[in-house]
């Protein structure tokens, strides 16, 4: 049976994933590159744990109300510009706020998935360091209409980690 | 090849032909055959094994490669392989079609690498069922391409995990499955129970007639999904002892009885015999032993490559050499696995990638040159 696939469904069936593939990518590039820019700075999670093979484990220091968030709601948002921090509950505080960040709850505390960066291993331990002296920040790309939120660059001192001299020189050095 | 050998054996087991006549026949057919089905597979999966331990490599680096090159690159690979899945499937007639599917495997490989690299390259809000399940919505067509099973078995019970896992994470599941954790072990018994199904429906279509085959792919099939499916996972080293793996340790408690008390019955040879309860008895120790364990340490690890050493031994004695070939494979596999968990680092775990890609083509070529005399070893022995 596949012996007698016509030419061209074999040519969309090789072709479509490379396709797909590909979109997926513009697509993520336009998300990152279209999305309302927003700066935060970032600590350490767990001391001990903090470097996890390639990647940098950390916390973002969402601008939080003063009430915990609601356990309740699974599914929520905070709003991190044009009104005073708080978690959406419902249409109303919504009218509010220009700019949401999606996430939920648990335990309290607000998260959203943004808990990682990918480094270089030779950088890793000065990145490492550098956060949990509180000297990094991280700029966020959210979008406006789902609250979705992607991560653009990571700073160290206000500049970007792998274009700061001073932080790469450091870095460099024994 | 292997039909035909293994109706020569039985001829040999019947007295109808005589052991130089099957050393003959072997020789014969090892010299016209191109080198049957697994041992391509082993090769590609070789192959592709040394192409994601480059990929890891390749990703250890990520910030250091010029920005054009990250994800323009590996797309530029996964044309490539296109173009040679093409070249040796369509132009003209195609001459191996094995090596075709090994293509479209190595295709899949590369584009899980390539979902990886874009979570790398665009951090956002995702979990590991959404890349999943991104890498399995991609990659489907081309399983339309395969003309064997191969392709389908590495993706099927991959895209039944992903379907399960928004099933659960949706909610849909729960007013069946109360307990998230235990339905987790009934969509690997699942998964399971269809890479069994994919397998004999194209691997053995005669398997009616052929008891123990059936015996030893449920021997192998029972034994290294659960060890294999649980330990890589380590899942139950964050909240040891679980009090809600008593579920699980049911089903290997009775899978281990069973496996003891039925087997063996069917088992070719005293010796086969037992192995197969060796085996089987390694198992229910193993599942007795894990409320005592914690299930990253040093002792399971090597409670459980002797469960799977002893199968090998066991499926090699009944002469099923693929199956026993394949053990091995997960050995290493399972070796592997506790390798990366314990040195974490990317560039580590490329080094060990692609030095099990070569342990494999090793393997196959060891095989390929000493095969017939491991198999007259186990045939004398058991």
């Amino acid at each position: 049976m596949k012996a007698r696939m016509a030419p061209l469904t074999r040519w969309i069936l090789l072709l479509l994933p490379l396709v797909l593939l590909a979109a997926q990518t513009l697509w993520l590039y336009a998300r990152v590159a279209g999305g309302v820019a927003i700066t935060l700075p970032v600590t350490g999670v767990d001391p001990r744990d903090l470097l996890s093979g390639h990647y940098l484990s950390f916390s973002i220091q969402w601008p939080l109300p003063t009430s915990p968030c609601p356990d309740h709601l699974e599914e929520t948002a905070l709003c991190v510009a044009g009104g005073p921090p708080r978690y959406r509950e419902d249409d109303t505080a919504a009218a509010a706020c220009t700019l949401w960040v999606r996430g939920s709850c648990r335990g309290g505390q607000f998260h959203n998935g943004l808990e990682r960066y990918y480094v270089p291993e030779a950088q890793a331990a000065k990145l490492e360091r550098a956060i949990m002296d509180h000297r990094a920040a991280v700029v966020l790309s959210v979008q406006q209409d789902s609250g979705e939120a992607l991560i653009r660059e990571l700073l160290i001192d206000g500049m970007i980690w792998h274009q700061n001299p001073e932080f790469l020189s450091a870095a460099q050095a024994p | 090849m292997g039909s035909c050998l293994h109706a020569a054996r039985r001829w040999r087991d019947a007295g109808l032909i005589t052991a130089e006549q099957l050393d003959a026949i072997t020789c014969h057919e090892q010299a016209v055959s191109t080198g049957g089905r697994l041992p391509v597979a082993f090769a590609v999966l070789g192959f592709a094994t040394m192409a994601l331990g480059v990929l890891a490599l390749v990703a250890a680096n990520w910030q250091q490669l010029p920005p054009g090159g990250k994800l323009g690159g590996l797309l530029t690979l996964l044309m490539l392989t296109c173009a040679g899945w093409w070249r040796v499937t369509w132009r003209g007639e195609p001459k191996a079609p094995q090596l075709g599917d090994g293509l479209l495997i190595l295709l899949m490989g590369l584009g899980l690498g390539y979902v990886a690299l874009l979570s790398q390259a665009f951090p956002r809000q995702e979990s590991l069922l959404d890349v999943g399940t991104l890498w399995v919505v991609c990659v489907a067509p081309w399983t339309f391409l395969a003309r064997g099973w191969l392709p389908a078995l590495v993706w099927t019970p991959l895209a039944w995990f992903a379907v399960w896992g928004h099933l659960e994470a949706g909610g849909w599941l729960h007013p069946f499955l109360p307990d998230g954790e235990v339905s987790t072990e009934l969509v690997t018994a699942h998964g399971g129970i269809l890479v069994a199904a994919a397998g004999l429906l194209r691997i053995v279509p005669a398997f009616s007639v052929h008891g123990r085959i059936l015996l030893a792919l449920a021997g192998f099939l029972g034994v290294c999904l659960l060890l294999l499916g649980d330990q890589l996972q380590g899942r139950y080293a964050s909240d040891w002892p679980a009090p809600n793996m008593f579920p699980l340790l049911w089903f290997w408690a009775v899978a281990g009885i069973l496996g003891l008390l039925v087997l063996p019955q069917w088992a070719s040879t005293p010796r086969a015999r037992g192995l197969a309860r060796l085996t089987w008895g390694m198992f229910l120790l193993h599942g007795v032993l894990r409320p005592v364990l914690h299930p990253e340490g040093f002792s399971v690890l090597l409670l459980s490559v002797a469960v799977l050493l002893s199968l090998a031994l066991w499926l090699g004695v009944e002469r099923r050499y693929a199956l026993f070939r394949a053990t091995l494979l997960l050995t290493m596999l399972l070796l592997l696995g506790h390798y990366a968990a314990a040195v974490a680092g990317l560039m580590s775990t490329g080094w060990g990638l692609i030095l099990l890609g070569g342990a494999l083509l090793g393997m196959v070529w060891l095989w390929h040159i000493h095969g017939r005399r491991v198999e007259r070893f186990l045939e004398a022995w058991g």
